[in-house]
């Protein structure tokens, strides 16, 4: 250390005391520390913290005084500085910057305990809050996801359903429309045999009508054939009536040619006399044969006659026994007819009903015909809706995981990316590569990537999985690998499983 | 830069854990305060100190790119921590851990830089003296000091980027094992 040089020190004149000289000097050099240290004083009375005696060693007895000064204001400063920095990295959320209290005497450093104290304090309540926010972004994961799959499958199933349907419902669309013409042309058919049905009836009613008159005729050709037979009786007694008189003449023709043959021996007696009798008696002969031969032709036309009238009664019998019969079918037919026109009747009642049931079949099936079209619009609406559910449920899953994600990088997880976590325990993990798993030990891991003691013949950029107790597998890469392990780094896109893992190392000693 | 042609000794300066070496600079990077501290383990004194780069005494061992990494830091911004090994006066080395910050006035207006440095304990100071070792041989093999410094650089980036960090997470992890 230097003393100010005497040289400028004023030596009063008249004055050769070299001792007043020294003094003198000493006294100019305690005046002028005093004014420069009262001068610093002030400035950092009035705040300024940057006031510092800078060439303290050159203040000879008073430089004690200045170094005090300087570390006073020194010390006060890096308070200051500390404080100040800590408590902005806290308004940052980042809790890595500590208090450093190294050479922060008495008063200063139970400030900063308690600075670090509450430090510790504002990062617990932030690390629970985290870890509660990241519980709930899990469960809301899991619930969500849960909930959309569902919302998804249910939607997929209904796409599939109403797919279904709208291939169902055409068919049925068709087929109605199908029985909607079978329908009309059925109606059409009724409608047709209910007039075929009419007709029969007409035709009935004549028929019955003619049977009607047929049986009456039959009736009175009956009538009529009594008479004939009657007649033909009559003719038959008359005949006989002939034939007993033809008997008559032939017996009086008979006994008169026994009378000429008596009368001619008679004449021939009596001579000549009665010779003229001879001749009336063989002429009176003559005609008696001449009857006998007569009788015995109108004897032969009368069995002729008689003949004719047995076979005509025997043939007026039959016509009657025909007339009877076919007076008989014609009860029938008039009865059948009868019964036909009651069945004919119902049946026109049915087919009446039939054509009514068959149009309203038409009716109803026409109705069916535009209910199913209008399913076939809800069915394709309900497909259009169910795509939207698909998309819509997609694009939320998407926008879940993005909020999540967010959520999950928010503040504390910055802090994660950047910082090294130590595990406090041994902490086993295993490596996969190349189909073969080696187990080593977590030196230290961040968001980053982590340091693994492992024995492996894994090299720099080779890939692998790396699986720490139950956390997912994260895909990795070897960075530097040498005797005591590797050095990987997290692949990106891992956000979520990395937070995981880390949440699950650093649940115990969070806090820095 | 004028760099004293001091060679360098294996013995270590004392500094002790509770002790901080607090220095000011001008917004020129110059040094304008330094405290008792300080020139005690660097074996100096202010009328040495003033006026002189803030790198001055960094050891040669420490690797020229880091001279980069604090020149690109924002004044404006954050504090910037450092592990810089320092050289005294007689050769000595020192570890310390330097917190760069912002010297704002009364006004709030920045008018330079203020610098803490802290004990480093002896497993971080091998560390961090295995990773500038590799830094600085990084370096050694370009002739040319720009593209050295460039090449340093672009190790360290890769080195945090592997491990998944940025520079003030590195040195943040590094002094959690010191806790």
């Amino acid at each position: 250390m230097k003393l100010v040089s005497s040289k400028k020190s004023v030596e009063p004149a008249g004055d050769p005391c070299p001792q007043c000289a020294e003094l003198n000097a000493k006294i100019a050099l305690y005046q002028r520390a005093a004014d420069h240290f009262l001068k610093k004083l002030n400035a950092t009375r009035a705040g300024d913290l940057t006031a510092r005696i800078t060439n303290w060693d050159e203040y000879g007895d008073f430089s004690p005084l200045m170094i005090a000064f300087n570390a006073s204001v020194d010390l006060a400063d890096t308070y200051i500085r500390e404080s100040t920095n800590v408590l902005e990295h806290i308004a940052q959320q980042q809790y890595f910057r500590t208090f450093l209290e190294q050479g922060m005497p008495g008063n200063y450093r139970m400030a900063a305990k308690n600075i670090v104290n509450t430090q510790a304090y504002i990062a617990q309540v932030h690390t629970d809050r985290n870890h509660e926010m990241l519980d709930l972004a899990n469960n809301l994961e899991l619930e969500v996801q849960a909930a959309i799959t569902q919302v998804h499958t249910t939607s997929e199933e209904m796409l599939e359903i109403t797919q279904g349907m709208t291939v169902n419902l055409e068919d049925v669309n068709e087929q109605a429309i199908t029985v909607a013409d079978t329908s009309t042309e059925i109606s059409t058919s009724v409608e047709a045999c209910a007039q075929a049905l009419e007709a029969m009836a007409n035709t009935a009613e004549e028929i019955t009508i003619q049977s009607d008159a047929s049986l009456r005729s039959t009736i009175s050709a009956e009538q009529e054939l009594k008479k004939t037979n009657d007649i033909v009786n009559g003719l038959a007694q008359a005949i006989d009536e002939i034939s007993s008189i033809s008997n008559v003449i032939k017996e009086i023709a008979g006994q008169t040619n026994l009378l000429a043959l008596n009368a001619t021996i008679e004449a021939a007696r009596a001579g000549e006399a009665g010779k003229g009798f001879t001749v009336v008696a063989s002429e009176v002969k003559d005609l008696a044969s001449q009857t006998a031969t007569a009788t015995g032709r109108v004897d032969a036309q009368i069995k002729e006659v008689q003949e004719m009238a047995k076979k005509t009664s025997l043939a007026i019998e039959k016509i009657g026994i025909t007339i009877l019969e076919s007076s008989e079918i014609s009860k029938n037919v008039a009865a059948k007819v009868e019964q036909q026109m009651t069945a004919t009747e119902e049946m026109n009642r049915n087919i009446s009903t039939a054509a009514e049931a068959t149009k309203t079949s038409a009716v109803n099936i026409q109705q069916v015909a535009e209910k199913t079209s209008f399913c076939q619009d809800l069915a394709t609406e309900v497909t259009g809706g169910s795509t939207n559910v698909i998309d819509s449920t997609n694009s939320l899953a998407d926008n879940v995981t993005n909020i999540l994600s967010n959520l999950r990088n928010y503040d504390a997880f910055n802090r994660r990316i950047g910082h090294r976590q130590t595990p406090a325990q041994a902490l086993g993990c295993a490596i996969h590569a190349n189909g073969q798993t080696y187990n080593g030990i977590v030196k230290n891991v961040s968001a980053g990537g982590a340091a693994v003691e492992v024995d492996t013949p894994l090299r720099a950029d080779d890939r692998l999985g790396f699986t720490c107790g139950d956390n997912e597998e994260i895909t990795s890469v070897v960075i530097a690998a040498d005797e005591n392990g590797l050095r990987i780094k997290f692949s990106s896109k891992q956000n979520a499983k990395i937070a995981r893992l880390i949440d699950s190392i650093t649940e115990d000693s969070f806090l820095l | 830069m004028a760099y004293k042609p001091i060679s360098p000794t294996l013995e270590e300066a004392l500094f002790d854990e509770g002790e901080l070496m607090v220095t000011h600079a001008n917004l020129d990077g110059e040094i304008t305060y330094c405290n008792d501290i300080y020139c005690r383990v660097m074996e100096t004194c202010t009328a040495d100190v003033l006026g002189q780069t803030m790198s001055f005494s960094w050891h040669p061992d420490m690797p020229r790119s880091l001279v980069k990494r604090i020149m690109e830091t924002d004044p404006n911004g954050r504090e910037l921590f450092l592990y810089i090994k320092h050289i005294t006066n007689s050769g000595k080395f020192v570890w310390v851990l330097v917190q760069i910050s912002a010297l704002l006035n009364t006004d709030d207006e920045l008018i330079g830089f203020n610098s803490i440095r802290r004990h480093v304990k002896p497993d971080v100071m091998r560390q961090i003296d295995d990773l500038y070792r590799s830094i600085k041989s990084e370096e050694l093999r370009h002739d040319d000091p720009d593209e050295a410094m460039l090449a340093g650089e672009r190790l360290l980036n890769t080195m945090l980027a592997d491990q998944g960090h940025d520079y003030p997470e590195f040195i943040w992890s590094v002094m959690d094992t010191e806790r």
